[in-house]
């Protein structure tokens, strides 16, 4: 394949969503401290150690994985935690 | 892709909408740009844009609201290809929303006015600023002196402290202490269309000012 004689792109991005998610869900606990108690951390989830769970590779979108982050974030839940939730909903527990 | 522009500061009654409404009017002049509104349920700009709809509709110039930071940069993300400024009034207070403005924008103003309030309240927001150069260290953010009384000595003294204590640029460009702000906001108008030449002047080289920062960094 014949080089590309372009020269290579060294700057960011001017638009990038996900810093911008990532470092508002950062944020998130600043903006509750002065409008309600902070929220106390919850525990990570044991679910790659624990019995009856197995460990699952999923692709997921560029786009859509810091929205899901930032939204799990927003409800204190870990990825995990988000996906097992929505996943259920849509299948049903058993 | 869209020059963004943030307006951002912790504290309220600053002058924030008044400048991303102005901005938006004057620098839809040079082609299609979006207001959007982040400081619900008071939606100030929001009001202004509705009340301009009428008054001076068929202008390259539109509105969106963002309820929260996930809202904000999706559709900052789907108007970035279409239009060619975005500005975001984000609400008064550190929240995730005002983090991804930050992130999100090319430029971010800080209204500021000679007051010892005012001026503490940015210096929280200083603290916000360098976390998020962790993220993009080419963050640029810059104060404005609104309400600006040049004749007095306090805001003189105000003004030097902060160039000497707080780490941060500020525009050339000031905004004086005057009611055509508020006329022309009430109206659904920008002070360039409004009749007073000293506060027109002062906006448009608030947003000549904008964009010879913006024409810098392409």
């Amino acid at each position: 394949m014949a080089k590309s004689k372009t020269n290579p792109k060294v700057l960011k991005p001017v638009f990038d969503a996900e810093a911008a998610l990532r470092f508002a869900s950062e944020g998130e606990p600043v903006a509750d401290q002065a409008l309600s108690p902070p929220r106390k951390a919850r525990p990570r989830s044991p679910a790659r150690s624990r019995a009856g769970y197995t460990e699952i590779t999923v692709l997921i979108s560029d786009e859509l994985l810091p929205r899901a982050r930032a939204e799990a974030a927003r409800k204190g839940r870990t990825l995990d935690e988000l996906i097992e939730k929505l996943l259920s909903k849509h299948v049903g527990k058993h | 892709m869209a020059d963004i522009i943030g307006v951002i500061q912790v504290k309220g009654g600053v002058g924030r909408s008044t400048i991303a409404t102005n901005l938006a009017a004057i620098l839809s002049a040079a082609g299609p740009t979006t207001l959007i509104d982040c400081d619900l349920p008071q939606g100030t700009s929001a009001s202004w844009f509705a009340t301009r709809d009428s008054a001076a509709s068929g202008r390259d110039l539109d509105l969106v609201l963002a309820r929260d930071h996930v809202e904000l940069v999706e559709k900052a993300g789907e108007l970035n290809g279409s239009r060619r400024y975005i500005i975001i009034d984000a609400p008064p207070r550190i929240a995730a929303i005002t983090r991804a403005t930050i992130i999100l924008s090319r430029l971010s103003l800080i209204p500021l006015g000679a007051s010892a309030a005012e001026i503490w309240s940015t210096s929280d927001l200083l603290r916000t600023l360098d976390d998020a150069r962790r993220y993009k260290p080419d963050v640029d953010a810059r104060i404005v002196w609104n309400r600006f009384r040049a004749h007095t000595r306090e805001a003189r003294e105000l003004s030097e402290a902060v160039r000497r204590e707080l780490s941060l640029r500020e525009l050339d460009a000031r905004l004086g202490f005057r009611v055509a702000y508020s006329e022309a906001l009430a109206r659904g108008l920008s002070v360039t269309e409004w009749p007073d030449d000293t506060a027109r002047e002062e906006m448009t080289a608030l947003a000549d000012e904008v964009v010879e920062i913006l024409g810098g960094k392409s």
